[in-house]
């Protein structure tokens, strides 16, 4: 609500109430002196609307949920979110805020919504980021372990307590730790792949951008107590060749 | 051509049309519109497609989430950004709806503003204050609506003049919205164009809609333009002369082909009229 302290002037007023009846019309009355038929066609358009911009963005939380579940949910998220982005694209930015910070999860409702819902929100997010690779600062073609390898920019490093990838109406996994991996390639398509623990926590030291390939692993090897360090440093070579050809990573930091 | 650079019969772009427009852009097609909320820092093949369209033909902005008539603080840092993007692409004309489609929070879609002496001046001085950080005239488009607003003081076509007095900008005629409220709230739709400023029209709007019930019309752009809306054109012309016009089609989308009998369509109809530029220049 505003903050001023003088009351709004009428026609503010109205459109609040009006507003409100569109968010959650069964906890707001429809505006005096409004024909409910003509009501109505506001109350379905706005909702089919936000409907479709997190059906488009969320189609597996749709199918697990089902109708009723899902309905509700988006009818919670019509009548107490408040967003403030003005682009449609973000919508889903806002729901999965939604369901971050405000949304009590019913018991009803799965656990691992709020989770599978990021998964599929991270996919919007890369395929419209205009994030871009700063190539004049990458060589493609250099030495992964003896110099600093570069991540793509539009990539996500993720770690879930349910395998989200695998969630289908019907199949539900039990919780299991999952490590993913989620970038966009350079011909616009997002890929998707499972990863282990190891490759997760080498790409969190790759992001920082300040170790070489051979430093970043050597960490790996220490933290998890590896009695021959240079087999993980061999091995990890090979993981980073392979996310190098998959353009995951796209070379080396120039000096 | 007008001082925006604007002239003829337009489309509006979609990404689903970019395969078929790179192929090749149809001669009938004078210019485009987009919907700067749906392209502004957006990446991707699409984003980088855009400029290769803008570099070549001219564009619209056309806006849908500054909620002009909304409640709360106008949404300065997206004008900003409007600016930059207008400015990156080119383009000289940005028109909003006169309506708003917030409350304290996003609804994204248009609600009707209560047609009163105060949302007159509310609404007017949020228009001025975006001329200001545009740092150009912007175009309002007359917004189709479902309900009659039980508060109102005044009509439409008073609230609509009052406001383009007040906030001296220049009128978006959509003539479709025109038959669909006409529809609505049971009125001349001639006697409405007819009442529109002509020194103020700047740009036109061509589209079809849905119909709920006889006395109700939904204005999807989810279907081909219907003969009534194509005889108000004419007359939309014969009163004001001939303004750039787009054909809206945001759902239910056909193949270009099909558009493009549309966009002719359009440009049959104005070359059949003088242009509303020498209708000014005879008037002044």
């Amino acid at each position: 609500m505003t903050k001023t302290s003088a009351p709004l002037p009428e026609f503010q007023r109205f459109q609040y109430a009006f507003a409100a009846h569109i968010r959650d019309p069964k906890a707001n009355p429809r505006p005096h002196g409004v024909e409910a038929r003509r009501m109505k066609i506001y109350n379905e358009l706005l909702y089919n609307n936000i409907e479709s911009f997190l059906l488009a963005c969320f189609p597996v939380l749709r199918q697990v949920l089902g109708k009723q579940k899902w309905a509700r949910l988006v009818r919670s998220f019509f009548s107490t979110h408040r967003s403030h982005t003005p682009y449609f694209r973000q919508i889903p930015d806002e729901f999965v805020q939604f369901l971050q910070a405000e949304w009590d999860r019913p018991e009803h409702y799965p656990e691992f919504v709020l989770e599978l819902a990021h998964y599929e929100w991270i996919e919007l997010v890369l395929s419209v980021s205009n994030r871009t690779p700063e190539w004049d600062k990458i060589n493609p073609d250099g030495d992964l372990l003896n110099e600093i390898p570069v991540l793509n920019p539009l990539l996500a490093n993720l770690r879930y307590a349910w395998p989200v990838h695998r969630i289908r109406p019907r199949f539900r996994p039990s919780p299991a730790e999952t490590y993913l991996l989620v970038f966009r390639d350079t011909d616009d398509q997002v890929q998707f792949s499972e990863i282990n623990a190891f490759t997760a926590r080498l790409l969190s030291l790759i992001e920082t951008g300040t170790l070489t390939g051979r430093m970043a692993l050597e960490t790996v090897a220490r933290e998890s107590r590896h009695p021959k360090p240079e087999i993980v440093v061999q091995g990890g070579l090979a993981v980073m060749q392979d996310l190098h050809a998959r353009e995951a990573l796209l070379g080396v930091a120039r000096q | 051509m007008n001082p925006l650079r604007l002239a003829g019969a337009g489309l509006g772009f979609r990404r689903e049309l970019i395969p078929a427009l790179k192929t090749c852009v149809p001669d009938t097609i004078d210019f485009f519109e987009i919907a700067p909320e749906n392209w502004i820092e957006l990446g991707g093949m699409p984003g980088r497609d855009l400029r290769g369209f803008t570099e070549r033909h001219p564009f619209v902005c056309h806006g849908l989430s500054l909620s002009l008539g909304g409640p709360t603080p106008l949404d300065e840092m997206l004008l900003r950004k409007i600016r930059q993007f207008m400015d990156r692409h080119g383009m000289a004309l940005y028109t909003e709806h006169l309506s708003y489609c917030s409350d304290d929070g996003h609804l994204y879609d248009l609600l009707p503003i209560p047609f009163t002496a105060e949302a007159v001046k509310h609404v007017a001085a949020r228009i001025r204050r975006a001329q200001d950080i545009l740092e150009r005239r912007i175009g309002i488009e007359n917004a189709s609506f479902y309900t009659a607003v039980p508060i109102a003081e005044m009509g439409e076509i008073e609230f609509i003049r009052a406001v383009l007095e007040e906030a001296d900008c220049w009128l978006h005629l959509d003539v479709n919205n025109v038959y669909v409220n006409s529809v609505n709230h049971r009125y001349d739709p001639v006697e409405f164009i007819r009442a529109m400023p002509t020194e103020r029209i700047v740009y036109l709007h061509m589209a079809g809609h849905y119909n709920e019930a006889e006395d109700l019309i939904v204005d999807t752009h989810g279907a081909d333009v219907i003969d009534p809306v194509w005889s108000l054109l004419d007359e939309t012309y014969r009163i004001h002369g001939v303004a750039p016009t787009l054909l809206e089609r945001d759902f239910n989308i056909p193949p270009l082909g099909e558009l493009v009998k549309e966009v002719e369509h359009i440009a049959r109809i104005q070359s059949r009229h003088k242009s509303h530029d020498q209708n000014l220049r005879a008037a002044s």
